[in-house]
C-alpha cells in the first residue's frame, strides 16, 4: 500500500482550534475563580456528571437507537468485515451493533478502544454494496482508532459547564438568585455573578462553534482513514453520495403534504458556509472534494 | 409566486403543464429497453372541491374519460382514497392510458380547475416488482417511486432510475420533492 502524506494543512487546523478553545477555558476557569462564589462547586457537580456521562453515554446511546448487539455468528460476514478492518488498523475488534430501521447510517460509540461498538442500520446493510458498507465501516473503526468519542467529550468539558451556569442563571434570575447569591455565594455583590454569567455565556457561544469546526476536522480524518484502510476513496464517496441523497427524499405523503405546501416547499437548508458552522459534519461536497484529493495523491 | 402574492397571502393554484405527458407516451419504447415495462394502467389523483362549479367540472371532465374508455375498450375505476382524494384509474395499452387520462386533466383545466390535480401516477413492472412514475402536473416532471411496504420505499433504486430516465423524459431533479403516494388504488395493480 502506498504511504498517504500526512495532511499538514487538515493537523494545523486542528491544533489551531484546540489551541483556542484551550485559551477560552483558561478564560474562563480564571472567571470562575476570580468571581469568588462557589462556582467551583458546579464544576465539581458538573465534572461527575460528565464522567458518568463519559462511562455510560456509549450505553445510552445505544439503548436510545434502539441497537442491539450481535452474539458471535449472527452475520459472520460483517463480522469478518469489521474484525479486517479493526486488524488494518490495528484495534481491538470492536462489537458490532444492529439498529432497526429502515433509516440508512452507521455510527460508532464507546470510550475507548476496548469498548467500542460499530453500529448499523438495517436500511444501510441493504442499501450499499460491500465494497461502499467496507469503506463506511472503515470511517467508523478510524473515528475508534482516533479516539474521537473521548476527545470530542474532554473537549466539551468546560462547554458543558458553561452551558451550565447560564441554564441555572436563566431559571434563577427571575428570583432575583444572581442578585443574591442563588448559587451558594452568599453576600457578594451581584457584579461578579453577572460577569460570571456573561463570560459562561461567550464561552458557550464560541466553543459551540470551535467544537463543530473540531469535530469536522476528525471526520475528515475519519475519511482519510477510510481511504487508507481500504485503499479505495471512490467506495465511500459513492457510499456518502448515496446516503445523503437517500435521506433527501421525503417519505411524508404527497397527500398529506399540504398541496400547497408540497408545490411551493423552498428546497431544503441551502449548504452554505455559514451552515456549515454550525454542523458537525463537513458538507457532502467538501468531503468528496477532500477525498478526490486524497485519490489523487493515491494514483500518484 | 408573485411578490404581491406574497404580500396578500393569495394562493394561487399554478397552472398544470400537459406537454411531459405526451414525452412518456413517445418515450414508452426506450423505457422498455432499459428494463421498464409498462403495467398497463395508469391513475389521476385530484382534490374534489364542493364548490357546484367544480362537481359540473368533475362530472362532464370523468363523463369524457368514460366515453374514451368505453370507445377504446378500456377499463376504468373512480375511488375516493381515505385522503378524501378521488382516483382516476384506466387498464389497458400505454397510449391509450395516457390519452384518456390527458382528457381529464385538460376537461377539468378547461374549466379552470387544472390547479386541482395533485398527481398522475405510472406502474411500471421493474426487477420483479412495481416502480411508479409519478407525474407532477404543476412542475410538469417525473419521479420515481418504488414502494417496497406501507410506508417502505427504495430509494436506492429510485436514484438510478432517475439518472436512467432524465434523457427520456423530464424527471424532478429535486430530491425533496419526490414524495410519496402511499397505498393508492394502483399498488396492487
Amino acid at each position: 500500500m502506498r504511504r498517504l502524506r500526512p495532511d499538514f494543512g487538515l493537523n494545523l487546523r486542528m491544533m489551531f482550534s484546540l489551541l483556542l478553545l484551550a485559551a477560552l477555558y483558561l478564560l474562563f476557569v480564571w472567571a470562575l475563580l476570580q468571581s469568588g462564589m462557589s462556582f467551583v462547586g458546579i464544576v465539581v457537580i458538573a465534572g461527575g456528571l460528565l464522567l458518568v456521562q463519559y462511562y455510560y453515554s456509549d450505553q445510552l446511546i445505544l439503548a436510545t437507537m434502539g441497537a442491539r448487539i450481535l452474539k458471535p455468528g449472527e452475520d459472520p460476514d460483517l463480522e469478518q468485515m469489521v474484525a479486517r478492518l479493526a486488524q488494518l488498523a490495528d484495534i481491538p475488534t470492536p462489537r458490532i451493533a444492529l439498529v432497526r430501521t429502515d433509516m440508512p447510517n452507521a455510527f460508532a460509540t464507546g470510550r475507548s478502544p476496548r469498548h467500542a461498538v460499530v453500529a448499523v442500520t438495517t436500511g444501510i446493510l441493504q442499501r450499499l454494496t460491500p465494497e461502499e458498507l467496507e469503506a463506511v465501516l472503515a470511517h467508523e473503526v478510524t473515528h475508534i482508532h482516533n479516539h474521537d468519542m473521548a476527545l470530542i467529550t474532554m473537549a466539551s468539558f468546560f462547554a458543558t459547564i458553561a452551558s451550565y451556569i447560564v441554564q441555572m442563571a436563566l431559571w434563577f434570575m427571575p428570583l432575583g438568585g444572581l442578585g443574591g447569591g442563588g448559587f451558594g455565594g452568599g453576600r457578594r455583590n451581584g457584579n461578579n455573578a453577572i460577569l460570571v454569567y456573561l463570560i459562561s455565556f461567550i464561552v458557550w457561544i464560541i466553543s459551540f462553534f470551535l467544537i463543530r469546526a473540531f469535530s469536522r476536522y476528525r471526520e475528515y480524518a475519519a475519511d482519510r482513514g477510510s481511504a487508507i484502510l481500504t485503499g479505495q476513496p471512490s467506495q465511500l464517496m459513492s457510499a456518502l453520495t448515496k446516503l445523503q441523497h437517500m435521506n433527501r427524499i421525503p417519505r411524508r405523503d404527497l397527500r398529506h403534504a399540504d398541496t400547497i405546501q408540497a408545490l411551493f416547499i423552498v428546497p431544503a437548508a441551502t449548504q452554505n458556509a455559514i451552515y456549515e458552522l454550525f454542523q458537525t459534519h463537513p458538507t457532502l461536497e467538501h468531503r468528496l472534494e477532500h477525498l478526490r484529493r486524497i485519490e489523487a495523491q493515491l494514483n500518484q | 409566486m408573485s411578490f404581491f402574492d406574497a404580500l396578500f397571502g393569495r394562493t394561487r393554484l399554478k397552472k398544470p403543464q400537459f406537454d411531459p405527458f405526451f414525452r412518456l407516451s413517445a418515450s414508452m419504447p426506450d423505457l422498455e429497453a432499459k428494463g421498464l415495462a409498462f403495467a398497463g394502467s395508469g391513475g389521476v389523483c385530484y382534490r374534489p372541491s364542493e364548490e357546484q362549479a367544480f362537481q359540473d367540472a368533475m362530472h362532464q371532465a370523468e363523463d369524457v374519460v368514460r366515453l374514451y374508455a368505453e370507445e377504446h375498450g378500456l377499463k376504468r375505476e373512480s375511488v375516493d382514497d381515505r385522503e378524501h382524494f378521488r382516483w382516476v384509474v384506466l387498464h389497458g395499452g400505454a397510449d391509450d392510458v395516457l390519452t384518456g387520462l390527458h382528457a381529464l386533466g385538460d376537461t377539468l383545466a378547461e374549466q379552470g380547475y387544472g390547479g386541482a390535480l395533485l398527481a398522475a401516477l405510472f406502474p411500471f413492472r421493474d426487477r420483479g416488482a412495481t416502480s411508479f412514475l409519478v407525474y407532477n402536473y404543476k412542475r410538469g416532471r417525473f419521479y420515481p417511486f418504488r414502494p417496497t411496504g406501507h410506508q417502505d420505499r427504495d430509494e436506492a433504486r429510485e436514484i438510478q432510475l432517475q439518472t436512467l430516465l432524465t434523457p427520456l423524459v423530464p424527471m424532478e431533479p429535486e430530491l425533496e420533492r419526490w414524495y410519496p403516494l402511499w397505498d393508492s388504488p394502483l399498488t396492487d395493480a
